[in-house]
């Protein structure tokens, strides 16, 4: 973690942006219809109960069921909490700010602090600004700034809007607000009650021993607190360092054996910094700068090639071998002029030595090698898995979908499943076949799909066919009816064939082979 | 020419490519699980680590024992691998076939160059035990493409298996073992209502060349249809006639509706 500590000379500034009804919004971003109706977010796995409710909600309060939540405001609609959906939109509120300020905290779901002192146009205008874009995200928030975090949150809490406490001012105005916006330990505030300490400026006003010697070290920091003497310095999420290689070539190339030159000493300059700091990587880009003056025709003058290594690694060996597979695949890259190496550490580990693991380390390593040189050589979409949906659809083409293998762990994830039980012939078709001697019989006839369907001349009266088998499917958007035929074409293969009852014509779907 | 001079010779342009007279014979291989087509591959079935050609017209049988093969792969926990530049493996079927279509790569190149780069990726790594190349691979592929992948496949283990036409003299060359189907005979059945319905298929090989068994032995399957529509599994529709011939198919269009 990167804690930025403000020089001495300069007096810190912090501000804080707070969504007071977080959960609330997030969940009306998802309904948006939802908007102006009485909606409450409730939370638990055994007991579910309401933890947040808008103002419509009248008489809702905080830790009924959905079903008294509901008998005393009907018309509620009460939605279940996504935390999932909480990160996304706190990730996209941080994004947001992080291009305003180089320094900005999650403090809590829903609320924020950075960094105001570098800002320009004055510290109005950039909480004006935080709170624009947060309504951009679609969040109602009030921001605040103050010499501290715990001051700044205060203020933006019970003031509204845009609140600006004057430097050195954080300790007045705390003083009058209430002990509740501490961070309390459970019965704390029961406890402060009884002996008549309500306001922030009784608790500062206390020596701070005696406090901690009734209330444990914790009231220390309460105390600070109340003082607005909090100095906690502002923990910015970890900013992504992008390692970066260059190299200019005194001439434009066209070949690749100077490319690789450069690529592999780019390339071995990233790995050592990866490997200095200990960090991995999954991603190599190779931007090649092209030299746009000395080419014939108008091409970009830049190009990217992403490599994807499969598994993270910090091997400068692993990384060119597969730039230069990504390389060799594109032909005609022109001439190059420059070669930048990026490359970014993904957060994971590096991977443990497969000593002692049998051979599954071997067979892991070996296929993430495989699908990695197979993305490198190949374009997005061609290595990909199958999967069977004939639940989904009749029509054949789509009774199937791919989904593109990034990973070794998508084929290892799962364990084989005991084959699925080939549906057994159903009793008429044992009887009435016809006698075969002792034979060998497999139950799954191999169909070569044709996709798109090739049209084929209308099969003359004589030819033997099985059929028609109607399939008549997906009338509300993409209609299909076709009459479906097992016949021989001319050339002798056996094929399915359908004729298309809607437009006429007649194709071939399917050789069986 | 002398034989050491020939073996100097076929190094130099292959490469130091194995010269498979020399190999030791494979540790193993796959079986296909008909019984028939295994009795006839000899006594180690589809050996491991070597290149094996079936060969044949279209529709003549080659899909079905790529299935096979496959299939035995992917039931023992391995990883296959189906080059299909022509985008013709249907899932359906390939599942019904007994294929585990989670450890199954399925790569569908787009260029002939992608296609070779493909190839020599998957036998290199060593990760799949079986690797079919189909479609216009074994056209596209080069004699010195052979004499690299039946090296590398021999190094790491994997299964070659190319579907091809039969034309190609230098994968018939490099292949260890070379099957010949000779193509698909349809059973037709006679329905009650005068009309045929196609029962299924019998598939009848040829053992062209074998390294490590007797070549020409021959044997023949047959192949069934489970379903009333014959090429795919409907489970919405199993429980309808067995034999729908004219135009009486509303049972299925009830159904889906």
């Amino acid at each position: 973690m990167h804690a930025v500590n403000p020089a001495p000379d300069v007096a810190p500034r912090i501000a804080a942006l707070v969504i007071p009804d977080f959960l609330i919004e997030v969940s009306l971003r998802a309904h948006p219809s939802l908007v102006g109706r009485p909606v409450a977010v409730a939370d638990g796995l055994s007991r579910r109960e309401i933890i947040a409710a808008n103002r419509a909600a009248q008489g809702v309060a905080l830790g009924m069921t959905p079903k008294q939540a509901r008998a005393a405001c009907p018309g509620l609609v009460v939605i279940a909490r996504d935390e999932q959906r909480e990160r996304a939109a706190m990730a996209e509120l941080l994004d947001a700010l992080e291009s305003c300020s180089p320094a900005v905290e999650a403090i809590r779901p829903g609320t924020c602090c950075f960094d105001i002192r570098a800002l320009p146009g004055g510290e109005t205008r950039a909480l004006g600004a935080a709170v624009a874009l947060a309504s951009a995200l679609g969040l109602r928030a009030s921001a605040a700034v103050a010499d501290d975090k715990f001051s700044a949150h205060c203020a933006a809490l019970t003031g509204g809007g845009c609140s600006v406490v004057a430097p050195g001012g954080s300790a007045a105005f705390l003083a009058p607000l209430p002990v509740s916006l501490l961070p309390l330990a459970p019965g704390d505030a029961e406890r402060f009650e009884l002996l008549g300490l309500r306001v922030l400026g009784q608790i500062a006003a206390l020596p701070a021993a005696p406090l901690a010697a009734r209330f444990g070290e914790r009231a220390r920091a309460y105390t600070v607190f109340a003082r607005g003497e909090d100095r906690e310095p502002l923990r910015p999420r970890r900013m992504a360092t992008v390692y970066e290689e260059r190299f200019a070539f005194d001439t434009s190339v066209d070949r690749l054996e100077p490319l690789f030159f450069a690529t592999r000493g780019c390339i071995a300059g990233v790995a050592e910094r990866l490997a200095a700091a200990a960090q991995t990587t999954d991603r190599v880009d190779l931007v090649l700068v092209l030299d746009a003056t000395n080419s014939l025709t108008p091409s970009p003058s830049v190009v990217d090639i992403r490599v994807d290594l499969a598994q993270p690694t910090a091997s400068g060996a692993i990384m060119f071998e597969l730039a230069r597979v990504a390389l060799e695949a594109r032909e005609q890259l022109g001439l190059v002029e420059a070669i930048i190496v990026r490359s970014a550490p993904c957060g994971e580990p590096p991977p443990q030595l497969g000593l002692f693991d049998g051979s599954a380390g071997s067979r892991h390593t070996a296929l993430a090698a495989a699908i990695a040189r197979l993305n490198a050589a190949l374009a997005t979409g061609e290595v990909v898995t199958l999967t069977s949906h004939p639940e989904r659809s009749r029509v054949p083409e789509r009774m199937q979908s791919c989904l593109p293998i990034t990973s070794p762990r998508q084929l290892e994830q799962t364990r084989r499943s005991p084959p699925r039980s080939r549906p057994a012939p159903s009793t008429r078709t044992r009887t009435t076949a016809p006698p075969l001697r002792e034979r060998e019989v497999v139950w799954a006839p191999a169909l070569r799909l044709l996709d798109p369907p090739r049209p084929m001349r209308a099969p003359a009266a004589q030819t033997e066919r099985a059929g028609p088998f109607r399939l008549s499917e997906g009338w509300w958007e993409q209609p299909v009816e076709r009459d479906y035929y097992q016949m021989t074409d001319r050339s002798g293969a056996l094929v399915l064939a359908f004729f298309d009852v809607r437009e006429g014509g007649w194709y071939v779907h399917g050789v069986f082979d | 020419m002398s034989v050491a001079a020939l073996e100097t010779l076929l190094e130099r342009r292959f490469h130091a490519a194995t010269v498979h007279a020399k190999a030791a014979p494979p540790r193993g291989g796959w079986s296909t699980g008909i019984t028939d087509v295994d009795r006839a591959l000899g006594p180690i079935g589809v050996p491991h680590g070597r290149i094996t050609e079936l060969f044949g017209e279209t529709s003549s049988g080659r899909t079905t024992i790529a299935y096979a093969l496959l299939a035995a792969c992917t039931a023992r926990g391995d990883i296959g691998a189906y080059v299909d530049p022509d985008n013709a493996l249907f899932a359906p079927a390939a599942g019904s076939a007994g294929i585990d279509l989670k450890r199954l790569i399925v790569v569908r190149p787009s260029e002939a160059s992608s296609l070779r780069r493909a190839a020599d990726a998957l036998v290199r790594s060593g990760a799949c035990a079986v690797t079919v190349l189909d479609g216009c691979s074994a056209e596209v592929l080069q004699p010195h493409h052979y004499a690299r992948l039946a090296a590398q496949a021999e190094k790491n283990g994997t299964s070659l298996v190319v579907l091809s036409r039969g034309g190609c003299q230098s994968l018939a060359s490099f292949a260890s073992l070379r099957v010949h189907l000779r193509g698909l005979t349809p059973l037709w059945q006679a329905g009650s209502d005068g009309g045929v319905r196609l029962h299924g298929y019998r598939i009848a090989l040829d053992v062209a060349k074998s390294k490590f068994g007797a070549p020409g032995k021959s044997a023949s399957f047959d192949v069934h249809f489970p379903e009333v529509a014959g090429s795919w599994w409907v489970p919405a529709c199993a429980d309808a006639p067995a034999a729908i011939t004219g135009s009486a198919t509303d049972a299925c269009r009830e159904s889906s509706a």
